[in-house]
C-alpha cells in the first residue's frame, strides 16, 4: 500500500515528464504489476489532457488592454524619471530655504514670547493680587481651585444671587431648584473671605482687641 | 501620443525582433525601449494564465501583468546579465498574485474563475456546446484547488514552467511540488470525471 501511495504522490510530475532516476525507476516499477495505479494514473492523464493549455491565454481585447495600458503608465514613469532631477533639486533646495527661513524666525521670536519673567516667585496673576499674595496655609484650605477659578467662581455667584430674586413666582421652584449646585460654588469666596484679614490689615475688631483695649485703658487710668 | 525630452514615444509596432533572452535583457539594460515591448509580447500569455491561474479574475490578473511589465521596466537595469528573464518575471507575476490573494482573501474568496479561451471560428455549435462546457467544469474544479495547489498546477500546465523553478519561486522543497503538482491532478481527475462520463455516454 505505501508503494501505492508513493505513487500516487508522484504521480503529477510522473504526468508531465519530470521525473528521473530513481524515482521514474520506482513508479513505472510500480505501474507495471499494479493494476488499481495503473488506472488511477490513465484517468489523470486523460483529465489532464481535457485541460487545453491555451484555456487561460488573454482574450484580443484583454490583450491590448494589457499592452495600452504598460504603454502608458511606462511613458508616464519614464517621464516621472525624466523630469525627477530637476524636482528633486527645487524640493530639496526649496526646504532648505524654509527651514533655514523658519529657524530665524523662531531663533528670534523665542526668547523674548516664551521665556518666563525673571521673576518667578510672582507668576502670571498679576492681575488678581489677592490671589498671588494669599499665604500658603489658605491655599491650601483653598482647594485645587486656581486664583483665577475662585475669582469666576465668585462672580458667578453674585450673579446668581442678583438674578434669583428677579425671578416670577412660577419660576421661583426652578431658581431654588438650580441654585443648590451654586451653593456648591459659593465656597471658594467664603475661603477669599476669610483669607482678607491676612491680606487687608485693618480688619473688624475682635473680643480680644476689646480686652487689650480695656486693659490698657485701665492701666493708663492707674 | 506626445514625445517627452529624452524618452522615446511608445507604440507597439516597428518591432526589432531579439530571440534571444540574454539579448533582450542586455538591450534592455540598455535602455532600449524596442526590446522592453518585445519582451512584453512574447511574455504576456504566460503570466496572463499565471495570473488568471492564482488570481481566478480576469480584471485582476490584467493588472497584475500590468505591474510585473512596470516593475521589469523599473528593475530592468539592476537585473544581472546572466537572469533569466521569464523566469524573473514568472517570480515578480507569482508574488504579485499571492499579495493580492493574501489581500483579498475574505473579500473574493468565492469569486469563480472565468476563462476567455479563444474560440475557433469554425467551430460547429455542438464544440461551441462542448468547449463551453468543459470551460464551466474546469473553472469549478480549478476553483477547489488549494491556493498552493493551483498555483503549482498553473504554472506546469499553463505556463510549462520546470519543478525546480515552481520549488524556487513557493520557496519550498521540490519534493512538496510534485506532491503538490498530484493533488492538484487527482482533484480534477475527480472533478472532470463526471464530465468525461456524460461525453463519453
Amino acid at each position: 500500500m505505501s508503494k501505492c501511495h508513493r505513487t500516487r504522490r508522484l504521480m503529477g510530475p510522473y504526468l508531465y515528464g519530470d521525473l528521473r532516476g530513481k524515482e521514474l525507476r520506482f513508479v513505472e516499477g510500480h505501474l507495471a504489476i499494479c493494476s488499481e495505479c495503473r488506472a488511477e494514473v490513465a484517468a489523470a492523464e486523460s483529465a489532464v489532457a481535457q485541460v487545453p493549455r491555451t484555456a487561460l491565454r488573454p482574450s484580443d481585447d484583454a490583450r491590448s488592454r494589457i499592452l495600452a495600458g504598460v504603454d502608458r503608465r511606462a511613458t508616464e514613469f519614464l517621464t516621472a524619471r525624466q523630469s525627477r532631477p530637476g524636482f528633486g533639486w527645487l524640493r530639496t533646495w526649496g526646504l532648505a530655504a524654509a527651514a533655514l527661513v523658519l529657524g530665524l524666525f523662531v531663533g528670534y521670536h523665542l526668547p523674548r514670547d516664551l521665556t518666563p519673567p525673571p521673576g518667578r516667585d510672582h507668576p502670571v496673576a498679576v492681575s488678581s493680587p489677592i490671589a498671588t499674595s494669599m499665604p500658603p496655609s489658605a491655599d491650601v484650605s483653598a482647594g485645587s481651585q486656581s486664583p483665577g477659578a475662585t475669582a469666576s467662581a465668585s462672580a458667578d455667584a453674585e450673579e446668581g444671587m442678583d438674578s434669583a430674586p428677579g425671578g416670577a413666582g412660577p419660576t421661583m421652584r426652578q431658581t431654588a431648584s438650580t441654585e443648590r449646585p451654586r451653593s456648591t460654588e459659593r465656597r471658594p469666596r467664603e475661603v477669599a473671605i476669610q483669607a482678607k484679614p491676612v491680606l487687608r490689615p485693618p480688619r473688624p475688631l475682635g473680643i480680644d482687641d476689646v480686652q487689650v483695649a480695656e486693659a490698657v485703658r485701665l492701666e493708663v487710668v492707674r | 501620443m506626445h514625445h517627452v525630452a529624452g524618452a522615446r514615444a511608445w507604440g507597439w509596432s516597428g518591432l526589432l525582433v531579439m530571440h534571444d533572452p540574454d539579448e533582450l535583457l542586455a538591450a534592455m539594460r540598455g535602455g532600449d525601449d524596442n526590446a522592453f515591448r518585445q519582451v512584453a509580447e512574447t511574455e504576456i500569455d504566460g503570466l496572463y494564465a499565471l495570473a488568471l491561474g492564482v488570481l481566478r479574475n480576469h480584471e485582476d490578473a490584467e493588472d497584475a501583468c500590468q505591474e510585473v511589465f512596470l516593475k521589469l521596466l523599473r528593475f530592468a537595469p539592476r537585473l544581472s546579465p546572466g537572469t533569466s528573464l521569464r523566469a524573473w518575471l514568472r517570480r515578480v507575476c507569482l508574488n504579485h498574485c499571492l499579495d493580492q490573494c493574501r489581500k483579498r482573501r475574505p473579500r473574493r474568496r468565492a469569486e469563480l474563475l472565468e476563462f476567455a479561451g479563444p474560440k475557433s471560428a469554425s467551430a460547429t455549435p455542438q464544440q461551441q456546446a462542448e468547449e463551453a462546457e468543459l470551460q464551466s467544469a474546469l473553472r469549478r474544479a480549478l476553483v477547489q484547488l488549494s491556493d498552493r495547489q493551483r498555483a503549482v498546477f498553473v504554472l506546469r500546465h499553463f505556463s510549462d514552467c520546470p519543478l525546480k523553478e515552481i520549488a524556487e519561486q513557493l520557496r519550498c522543497s521540490e519534493g512538496s511540488v510534485k506532491v503538490h503538482l498530484s493533488r492538484a491532478v487527482s482533484k480534477l481527475r475527480v472533478l472532470l470525471s463526471d464530465l468525461r462520463e456524460g461525453r463519453e455516454v
